[in-house]
């Protein structure tokens, strides 16, 4: 039974739509409806160890009261409560498997536990990040188990690194790099919001990039609690509006609309091509206002390459460059803009859904103005589709074009938009190769779809096509038909030498266990 | 004759809940010098291939990694001899869907865990795509790092912060990055 589970379980993994920015972490695939948990009432279970210098005792107490930050939200239907009995082991490298994502694991999916994990001396982070990540990366968090259309979480976890706090036990950290206590204060209360919904936001980042002073209360006060860094964080812990709308639409919908305007519309490019992964803006005069919605964070998705993602080329069905910005008021007045997602926050802090070809060639653009009081409570002003003159995917020079020619990234001169039919990846020589000749995309099918086939995402699925086509991007091997990517040739025996990689993890993860038993 | 309905039962309720890992991290801003202080690896190169795994080890949990092939460019700290660096990262958000072949990146690597598993230092901070401008390669602009931008003696010796700061040429940062490391052996 269990090896049915697990089978059903990877394959589950390929539905699922991706975390999107200012809102929430997931979405379900075939609703683009975005998961929360059910009944709002979450039970959070934190270990039995310490984090530095702080006992569990306080650690409770500090979760309860950072807890509170989302749990106080005007309107919210939220509640967590921490059941301290679950886990009285003291979680570390040797054990943490235990607890972490166990979604898999039988007793997981029904245990009602969700691990708060203290990593006192980084060693867990370092294991999965790397060793010098254990000295940057603070927490991570999120929702680990799903029903199966998605729409609703049942499992989760949530990791603090309490390596370079001050007084750790485990001494200074290098480089004088310190965690202080507003730091593990924020991260609590970040890495909650991960864990019950939410994922990132580039809302004021401007504020984030002119730099804060950390000794200064309240001089950075808008930039949301949800930001990816930790830039000024006694003033990050409390949520700011773009905070606060992405939790109660999750957690408080129907309320949050009836007292507020929400705006609508539907981006596309200048091929005219649904825009995804524009960061829609609402700004006021003032920053504490600001609310954002990337487009197509809600859109109804197809895995249709089965890497188990759902941003490549034409997965994206419906819905693709919407956007919804909730929670304005009426009596204030609003500049709708679109913006380009930071290619800094796509690589690591799943502000999305993007992936990089789609950030080259966007433009600041306004899209609309939202006055006080022709918005009212509780209505919704529809922007319809909205033409932008972006590119949508990567932009070359304009020599040699056979797309869309025009001033894409505003420098005054004529760039050609590159990015392949579907407008969405633009990643590779390879990529435009194959859509130039669909003959040659038929003829490396063998039971591989289409969009894998186009991005060589695995090659060794390329490799093993049974044909090979006479095109200049291609050419025959001993091992089959094999690609020449750009200037450099995709050899079989790198990939040889990933996959005993691959294989050696594995066998990592169970020495692992064994020398910790 | 009791069992084989309760196993059917079990089995039932737990095909209605499907695992699937979505983390996100939060992170702390680092200087430039703490990033080459941290950094295993330090070089400019061009993905070549990307590959997702999913693993079911022993205890019946599932892990998903992502494989990257990368053929180094250029390498500022550290060693790239064998012209190729195979990077293993643990998937579970869209860190890894962001990426595709062909892209060039200039990336801060610290070392490999005792699994194998890595990641860009930082994340966002060690992976900065390059783009090409003529013939240049032009990194994203330092200022947009808060932590670079905020303290001004992020960098040692007599380089000036502010020219770092507006920098975004590759062979200049290249320079600058080179100095740190030597000032660090």
């Amino acid at each position: 039974m269990k090896k049915g589970i697990i089978l059903a379980a990877v394959m589950s993994v390929f539905l699922i739509g991706e975390a999107q920015a200012g809102g929430p972490i997931t979405v379900a695939p075939a609703s683009g409806t975005s998961s929360a948990w059910a009944s709002g009432d979450i039970s959070l279970s934190p270990e039995g160890g310490t984090c530095g210098s702080f006992t569990r005792t306080e650690m409770i107490t500090k979760i309860e009261t950072n807890v509170a930050y989302w749990t106080d939200v005007s309107g919210i239907s939220l509640t967590i409560i921490l059941d301290t009995a679950d886990i009285t082991d003291d979680v570390t490298s040797c054990n943490y498997t235990d607890y972490y994502v166990d979604s898999s694991d039988d007793a997981g999916l029904t245990d009602s536990i969700n691990p708060v994990i203290f990593d006192d001396d980084a060693e867990i982070v370092a294991e999965l990040f790397g060793s010098g990540n254990q000295y940057v990366v603070l927490g991570f968090a999120g929702p680990d188990g799903f029903t199966s259309n998605y729409e609703t979480m049942v499992d989760g976890q949530a990791f603090f690194n309490c390596r370079c706090l001050s007084g750790n036990p485990n001494g200074d950290c290098p480089g004088g790099i310190t965690f202080s206590e507003d730091d593990l204060n924020f991260t609590v209360t970040h890495e909650i919001g991960h864990l019950i919904g939410l994922d990132h936001t580039q809302a004021n980042q401007a504020l984030a990039e002119a730099g804060c002073n950390d000794a200064v209360a309240g001089d950075c006060d808008d930039i949301p609690t949800m930001y990816p860094q930790s830039v000024d964080p006694a003033d990050q812990i409390s949520p700011a509006r773009d905070d606060e709308v992405a939790i109660l639409s999750l957690y408080g919908l129907a309320t949050m609309n009836a007292a507020s305007c929400t705006v609508t519309g539907s981006l596309t490019d200048a091929r005219g091509r649904p825009l995804r992964c524009m960061d829609v803006q609402a700004t006021t005069s003032n920053t504490a206002d600001t609310i954002t919605y990337v487009s197509g964070s809600n859109a109804v998705y197809t895995d249709s390459d089965s890497d188990g993602y759902s941003d490549d080329d034409g997965e994206c069905t419906s819905s693709c460059g919407a956007f919804t910005l909730r929670g304005l008021s009426p009596s204030k007045t609003y500049t709708v803009r679109a913006r380009p997602v930071d290619a800094d926050w796509i690589s690591g802090s799943s502000v999305g859904p993007c992936v990089h070809g789609q950030l080259t060639g966007v433009q600041v653009e306004t899209l609309a103005t939202i006055t006080s009081g022709t918005c009212v409570a509780g209505a919704t002003s529809a922007q319809g589709t909205i033409s932008t003159s972006s590119c949508g995917g990567d932009i070359s020079a304009a020599s040699g074009c056979t797309g869309t020619t025009g001033d894409f990234d505003g420098d005054g001169d004529t760039e050609c938009c590159s990015g392949d039919a579907a407008g969405v990846d633009g990643s590779s020589t390879l990529v435009r190769a194959l859509t130039d000749d669909e003959d040659q995309s038929v003829e490396v099918q063998a039971g591989v779809t289409l969009a894998r086939a186009l991005l060589g995402t695995p090659l060794d699925n390329i490799l093993a096509a049974a044909t090979c086509s006479t095109s200049s991007s291609s050419s025959t091997s001993s091992s089959g038909c094999s690609f020449v990517k750009n200037t450099f040739s995709s050899q079989g025996s790198w990939v040889s030498i990933f996959l005993v990689l691959i294989s050696l993890g594995g066998l990592y993860f169970h020495r692992k266990k064994k020398s910790c038993s | 004759m009791m069992k084989f309905p309760r196993l059917l039962f079990i089995f039932f309720i737990l095909s209605l809940f499907l695992p699937r890992q979505s983390l996100a991290w939060s992170t702390k801003p680092l200087t430039l010098n703490q990033m080459v202080t941290l950094s295993h690896l330090i070089f400019k190169g061009q993905i070549v291939d990307v590959t997702r795994e999913d693993d079911a080890y022993e205890s019946g949990q599932i892990v998903s990694f992502v494989t990257y092939l990368v053929k180094p460019e250029d390498c500022i700290k550290g060693s790239c001899k064998d012209g190729k660096v195979v990077v293993k990262q643990l998937a579970g958000g869209p860190t890894t869907s962001a990426l595709t072949p062909g892209q060039h990146f200039l990336v801060f690597y610290p070392e490999n865990s005792k699994l194998g598993l890595v990641a860009p230092l930082g994340f966002d901070q060690g992976l900065m795509r390059m783009t090409k401008e003529g013939e240049n390669w032009k990194i994203p602009a330092l200022s947009k790092r808060p932590r670079l931008a905020k303290d001004p003696n992020f960098i040692s010796g007599s380089r000036a912060a502010t020219k770092v700061l507006n920098e975004n040429d590759y062979e200049s940062f290249k320079q600058i990055v080179s100095g740190l490391v030597e000032e660090q052996r």
